[in-house]
């Protein structure tokens, strides 16, 4: 294991770990294994030595034959930046290319800085970095999605405006060389080549892409395929109010995304004027077949809401991380958030702090609303929570909880990455109505470890063993026990009816 | 038998208690006729700016804020953020939080507005006008379907009686020319209907008269609307400390479930906690790793013996104490602390920690969070302790009696044994554990003792006309924000490099701490620090540069570095002169004094433990730079 690597520094990095199953539980175990270059241990550190060292590390790449890509996010435009006072990196000289895969890249010298920002393929077995792919151009990359021909490669930019881009591979499986294209859904074909042998243009991608009058989005996250349909889903995490963001790009002549100018016409506003709110993000759809890009899912609500009742049960807020979960037949999208403030309903009122959630949608159903989305799990106060994906078996999710509150009490105020396995056998229980039997106020299931529900909206008060009140709800038909401790409670509603509840863990 | 006695106890205790409330909406204590008040008075301001007539424009302005005033308790509560960002956050440039870059957002609302119209700047007025109006319209669409419990009525209200006392009647949010006072008023009165209501309703009549008490003060220290005048710390002591305890007792008296109830996350006041000026107020576990679960005596004993001892250091020659001395209030009377050679300065000057876990973030720069992450940057230091957490573990282990020690702390733990958890958990519950809320002050307020006339009027200043408690707000007087005391002001004040005043200092403080905050927004911005006990903890300033109070008065008094000639293109001190003359400054530090406090807080750990390494045990407490 590196302790303190002073090549690494603070900036960024990426941790590679083996883990295998246990039969006889189902459990996930890491598994120790030496590498080839000698180091031994269960977790290692990918040394990006190989490519010019790496920072801003965010999501990245997994392509259906388990290759890996980490994407360079937070764009860097000065070598200050990146050394940061002496906690990030540390060798600030001009960085030369030595490996020869991609030519436009090859022998060419740059600022340090510069070499930051791409996206770089590592070597999960070795823990070691391979190429940075000079030739997808230098972008805020969050998210990317390999097709299953091999060569199409979909890829977003965290930014305002941010742009779609693709790049397809002259031979499938390699990747160093091939074609570059930003998405321009007025063009005829939707797609405008980017000379990707042409250095400067890579250097400098945003500026190729304003001069190309690529569509602007507001921040594109990751990037995720339904294998099941062929179609491509990517998260647009939004950004309050974006006008100044992007108002210098259109006056420039870049094109909104059509949803943003219908957005902002049912607002009475433009996507360039200040009153424009993009608050909660939306989930997108691109279709390769005919390339549109449409809404699949728009985050929020925003109130007023029609019905109150299901206001902040189901709030999608700034979606981010985005990847889909197997089980048999059924294929589900995992939507994970990335709250970017509290205000306008992201958290419930009277409180202060972020709390990020995981959701899954059930890809069969034709027409998804906010409330058809099952909640499946919340991250520590202040934690973004990402990178959600799913063993092929479609038994296990594994899920990173990141940068929590460090005032959270141990282990919560540390990032982790957890496994969720079960999926194979419960996920359908999530799609289960509540069966309520017998008269008056009814509870369901019972015993209940995860959710409860009521057979009508009412207060209610859980009491423990000892009579003591430990949870009021006002008005609900349904809420979240996973907190409680297994055991007794009783359950009472407005009118003083009581059920006694077992809670199971 | 004990099952059937069980069942029944559990019937009767039912009944008591969900005799609670389940009435929704107290919208009678908002009306639809208070927000359309604030949409006309935007009408007639905008009509004011229109014709460019500041003195229209002054009374309209001033109109708008009270009306807003009066529905403020709803806004902030629910929409706190919100209220931040569009409607009435400080007039200073912030960074977009979760932002894909670093970028500045400029202010908005009212007091950036207020700001404008004092400049007569008509378009830039004009235009924060329109969105102020813009939000507002949100926000009304948004109120229709917005429900409140008797919950959040209360906490809301408990909530803007801080916001009343500490920072309304400081000016805080009046930069030109409204009055602080006038809306503390409207907005106290508002508050006290409320708690009029909740009390007639109560079985208890005594609260009645509770209430009625408090409302009488009320009016007597509001006769006068007058900013200099007014009587801050007896407003204090006799209207906001016991209506906020009224609050309290009528929520526990109508068995109105506590937002623990409700909501899992952390808060750092503490629930049905009534006074104000105590340590019962804020709860410290809020600000640590640590949980009170896990806290003990044996641990904070443990964190005693850490703290003075140079054990921690690679050359045993520093402990916590060299630079946190108990006498000093735990700060070291250096402008900057020595090294490790003893020769070298540190960075900065070592601040005192009594009440430092009150704290969003830790050091001058604000770089580190929460304070058992504040460790690290003095273990690491190769200038101070210069080693690192597995070294200093390896060397406990070798002693029996740390180890007894160890296990002491953490009955629970399967293996306590020195490691940077423990450790950190040990250092930190000792520094938490320094708290003082007994000074005069305090005794004043709390009713057990008399304040003289002099640190009365010091108090008065403090927090209205020298604006020290628009920073250093109550009860902390540190940066530490109310109502909620979750985050941590730092202040750009242009403090010089020599205690002659010639030239700004070049540390750059925040900007130059962690990379998200690399803006120049952040240039020269340092943690605003307690006044409490500051009496102690000279020389002042993240430099050190001055010795004595009378200085940084003066400094301050001069309008910072601004004042002084430097540039400082973000300073967040007006650079005008306070106008304070020599009696006032005399009361403003008199003042200060009586916010003393280190009862039971001297004390030093008595002996280190042995070691088996006999090296090693020439060690002495505190380590060689100690006294």
């Amino acid at each position: 294991m590196i302790l303190a690597d002073s090549k690494i520094g603070d900036g960024g990095g990426m941790t590679s770990f083996k883990v295998r199953r246990d039969p006889a539980t189902d459990s996930i175990v890491v598994v120790s294994q030496s590498l080839t270059d000698g180091r031994s241990g269960m977790f290692f550190n990918v040394d990006f030595s190989p490519t010019g060292e790496t920072g801003m590390n965010c999501g990245g790449i997994n392509s259906l034959d388990g290759r890996i890509w980490t994407a360079e996010e937070w764009f860097r435009s000065s070598n200050a930046s990146i050394y940061n006072n002496g906690a990030g990196v540390l060798d600030t000289t001009d960085y030369t290319v030595s490996n020869q895969d991609i030519s436009v890249a090859y022998n060419k010298t740059m600022k340090k800085y510069q070499n930051f920002n791409w996206m770089v393929e590592v070597d999960p077995m070795e823990a070691k970095s391979i190429r940075k792919q000079y030739n997808w151009g230098r972008q805020p990359f969050e998210g990317g999605v390999i097709m299953a021909d091999n060569k199409t490669v979909y890829t977003g930019a965290d930014a305002t405006p941010g742009v779609f881009t693709k790049f397809v591979a002259d031979v499938a499986g390699d990747f160093t060389s091939g074609k570059t294209y930003v998405y321009k859904h007025d063009a005829a074909n939707k797609w405008v080549e980017i000379d990707n042998t042409d250095w400067n243009k890579m250097l400098n991608f945003a500026d190729e892409a304003e001069a190309v009058k690529a569509t602007m989005f507001n921040r594109l996250e990751w990037v995720a395929l339904d294998e099941s349909t062929g179609k491509v889903y990517l998260t647009e995490t939004g950004r309050d109010n974006p006008a100044s963001r992007w108002a210098d790009e259109s006056a420039a002549g870049m094109p909104h995304a059509p949803h943003h100018l219908v957005r902002a016409a049912a607002q009475g506003t433009h996507p360039d004027s200040a009153a424009y709110w993009d608050y909660y993000g939306r989930i997108l759809e691109f279709d390769p077949s005919n390339n549109e890009v449409s809404v699949f899912l728009e985050g929020g609500p925003y109130l007023p809401v029609a019905d109150l009742q299901s206001y902040p049960t189901n709030h999608l807020s700034n979606p981010d991380g985005l990847s889909f979960l197997s089980v048999g037949s059924k294929t589900y999208m995992v939507i994970q958030e990335d709250l970017n403030g509290q205000s306008y309903g992201r958290v419930p009122d009277g409180v202060n702090n972020r709390t990020c959630e995981v959701y899954i949608y059930d890809m069969d159903d034709p027409t998804p609303t906010l409330a058809k989305l099952k909640r499946i799990s919340v991250v520590p106060v202040g934690a973004e929570v990402t990178g959600a994906r799913a063993t092929p078996d479609g038994k296990t999710l594994f899920i990173n909880s990141q940068h929590p509150s460090s005032t959270n009490p141990f282990p919560y105020n540390h990032s982790l990455t957890y496994a969720i396995t079960g999926w194979d056998n419960a996920v359908l229980s999530l799609y289960e109505d509540p069966k309520f039997e017998g008269e008056g106020f009814q509870i369901y299931p019972n015993p209940a470890s995860r959710v409860l529900n009521f057979n009508m909206t009412t207060d209610v008060a859980i009491y423990d063993m000892q009579g003591k009140r430990i949870k009021v709800y006002r008005e609900v038909n349904q809420v979240d026990v996973t907190e409680f401790k297994a055991g007794v409670y009783f359950v009472r509603n407005s009118n003083g009816d009581t059920q006694k509840l077992i809670i199971q863990q | 038998m004990v099952k059937v006695l069980r069942s029944t106890l559990l019937l009767t205790v039912f009944v008591l208690l969900l005799t609670s409330t389940n009435r929704i909406s107290k919208k009678s204590f908002y009306t639809q006729e208070q927000w359309q008040s604030v949409s006309n008075e935007i009408d007639l301001l905008e009509k004011a700016i229109q014709n460019q007539d500041l003195p229209e424009a002054q009374m309209r302005f001033t109109d708008l804020r009270l009306a807003y005033k009066r529905i403020e308790w709803v806004l902030t509560y629910k929409q706190s953020e919100l209220v931040q960002k569009q409607l009435n956050g400080a007039p200073l440039p912030k960074l977009e939080p979760n932002a894909p870059e670093i970028r500045v957002l400029q202010p908005k609302g009212l007091q950036v507005l207020e700001e404008q119209l004092g400049e007569e700047n008509w378009s830039q007025a004009k235009k924060l006008l329109k969105q102020f109006n813009h939000s507002w319209g949100e926000l009304s669409e948004a109120y229709k379907v917005w429900n409140f419990t008797d919950r959040m009525v209360l906490e809301a209200t408990r909530d803007e009686v801080l916001r009343v006392g500490f920072l309304h009647v400081t000016g805080f949010e009046n930069p030109v020319f409204t009055n602080g006072i006038l809306e503390a008023k409207t907005v106290m009165d508002g508050i006290l209907s409320i708690t009029e209501s909740y009390a007639s309703e109560s079985a208890n009549t005594e609260l009645v008269d509770t209430y009625k008490a408090i409302a009488n003060s009320n009016n007597q220290y509001f006769e006068t609307l007058d900013f200099d005048a007014f009587n801050r710390i007896d407003f204090i002591k006799n209207v906001i400390q016991p209506a906020y305890a009224l609050l309290n007792e009528l929520h526990v008296e109508m068995n109105i479930e506590w937002r623990s109830e409700v909501v899992s996350f952390p808060f750092a006041v503490e629930e049905n906690a009534s006074k104000i000026f105590s340590s019962d107020f804020l709860n410290r576990y809020y600000f640590m790793g640590l949980t009170a679960k896990e806290d003990n005596a044996a641990l904070q004993e443990l964190g005693k013996t850490l703290f003075f001892d140079p054990i921690l250091s690679k050359d045993l020659n520093l402990s916590c104490a060299s630079c946190h001395k108990p006498e000093l209030g735990f700060s070291d009377g250096y402008p900057k602390s020595l090294s490790g050679n003893q020769k070298d300065t540190l960075q900065r000057n070592a601040p005192g920690l009594i009440n430092s876990v009150f704290a969003e973030k830790y050091f001058y720069d604000l770089r580190a969070q929460p304070l058992e992450t504040q460790f690290e940057h003095v273990i690491f230091n190769q200038d101070e302790f210069n080693t690192s957490y597995l070294s200093i573990a390896e060397r406990l282990n070798s002693s029996k009696d740390y180890l007894k020690k160890f296990e002491a702390a953490f009955p629970n733990r399967e293996e306590p044994l020195p490691n940077k958890f423990t450790i950190t958990s040990a250092i930190a519950s000792y520094v938490a554990s320094l708290q003082s809320f007994n000074s005069p002050v305090d005794q004043y307020i709390n009713g057990i003792a008399a304040l003289g006339d002099v640190e009365k009027q010091g108090f008065n200043l403090f927090m209205g006309k020298a604006t020290c408690g628009t920073c250093h707000f109550a009860p902390t007087f540190s940066g530490l924000v109310p109502p909620l005391y979750q985050e941590s002001e730092s202040e750009i004040l242009g403090v010089p490099a020599t205690a002659d005043n010639k030239a700004l200092d070049q540390d750059l403080g925040r900007s130059a701490s962690v990379i998200k905050q690399g803006s120049e927004i952040y240039n020269h911005s340092f943690k605003t620090t307690t006044v409490r006990n500051v009496e102690l903890t000279a020389p002042y300033m993240h430099n050190g540069v001055y010795k004595t109070l009378e200085e940084v008065v003066d400094f301050y008094n001069n309008g910072g570095g601004e004042g002084h000639g430097y540039a400082v293109p973000y300073q967040t001190l007006p650079p005008d002169s306070l106008g304070l003359d020599s009696l006032e400054k005399h009361a403003l530090i008199s003042f200060m004094k009586a916010l003393t406090d280190t009862t039971s807080l001297t004390s030093k750990a008595k002996q280190l433990p042995k070691f088996k390494d006999k090296s090693l045990n020439q060690r002495k407490v505190g380590g060689i730079l100690a006294d």
